[in-house]
């Protein structure tokens, strides 16, 4: 197996467990959690796309997705911090309001 | 060297298999940090030095620190810790091994032999100097960008810690 490939299919297997504990999970903080893993597995995806057509593309939007996982990050825990405020729980179950 | 990507790609997937089976967040965010740091060294393998020290300070560093400030104020008796599982996990394992299983089928399509014959050792292309050079003469406007969403992000967490009690509608 070549390097790229196990870049790949690493990348996408990480993606997978990461939408597999998303949709699994009932608290907010470890779907949090797993969405971050996602975005961990696309990051090796782009590079490992990066490395297979040589240019720098992949790589630095892997890096602009740093900054914005960061930013994200910042406001989805305050939210989260307002919710066991408020609830006091971070159950999902607890929050389908919007649900219609 | 193929030897210790196989082996660290290997445990970066190990500690996201964990994060699944383990219940209780703090546990969690650990095998998390852990697949971070493997996923690190995996680009640090691969000559992507700028993205193994962003993995490192922006990843572990700073999320991952904020989540475990979280974890600590939950409460260990909240009913999605009791039952961490969603009654949807069939249906998510269903869909997720057809969606597994069409990935690895346009991957294969995509990552042929021919287009692996075809490239070139990655040297130094990734490298710190050569990434920055490319990152700020190309992709500046991104760069100036980014720094506009940490303000806005900044100005929303201070808005968000002024909700006033009188416009609560959670």
């Amino acid at each position: 197996m070549n390097q790229v490939e196990l870049l790949f299919y690493g990348g996408l297997l990480i993606v997978i467990i990461g939408l597999l504990g998303v949709i699994s999970r009932k608290n907010l903080l470890s779907i949090l959690m797993f969405q971050e893993l996602s975005l961990n597995g696309v990051n090796l995806v782009l590079v490992a796309g990066s490395i297979l057509h040589h240019n720098y593309h992949g790589a630095i939007l892997s890096f602009i997705t740093f900054i914005v996982t960061a930013a994200e990050m910042a406001i989805a825990i305050l939210i989260l911090l307002l919710l066991i405020k408020k609830r006091k729980t971070l159950d999902v179950t607890f929050y389908s309001e919007l649900k219609g | 060297m193929l030897k210790l990507h196989l082996l660290f790609c290997c445990l970066a997937v190990a500690s996201a298999v964990v994060m699944l089976l383990v219940r209780h967040p703090m546990k969690m965010a650990l095998a998390l940090v852990a697949t971070m740091l493997n996923l690190a060294i995996v680009y640090g393998l691969s000559g992507a030095h700028v993205l193994a020290i962003g993995q490192v300070l922006i990843y572990v560093g700073a999320v991952m620190i904020f989540m475990i400030y979280v974890v600590m104020l939950l409460d260990i008796k909240d009913s999605s810790l009791v039952r961490p599982l969603s009654r949807y996990l069939f249906a998510a394992v269903v869909v997720l091994l057809l969606i597994a299983g069409i990935s690895y089928h346009q991957l294969a399509n995509t990552v042929t032999t021919q287009t692996l014959q075809a490239i070139t050792p990655v040297g130094d292309m990734l490298s710190f100097r050569q990434f920055s050079e490319h990152f700020l003469e190309e992709y500046w406007l991104h760069f100036e960008l980014s720094s506009v969403l940490l303000l806005v992000t900044t100005v929303a967490a201070i808005t968000v810690l002024n909700f006033k009690k009188g416009t609560e509608s959670l």
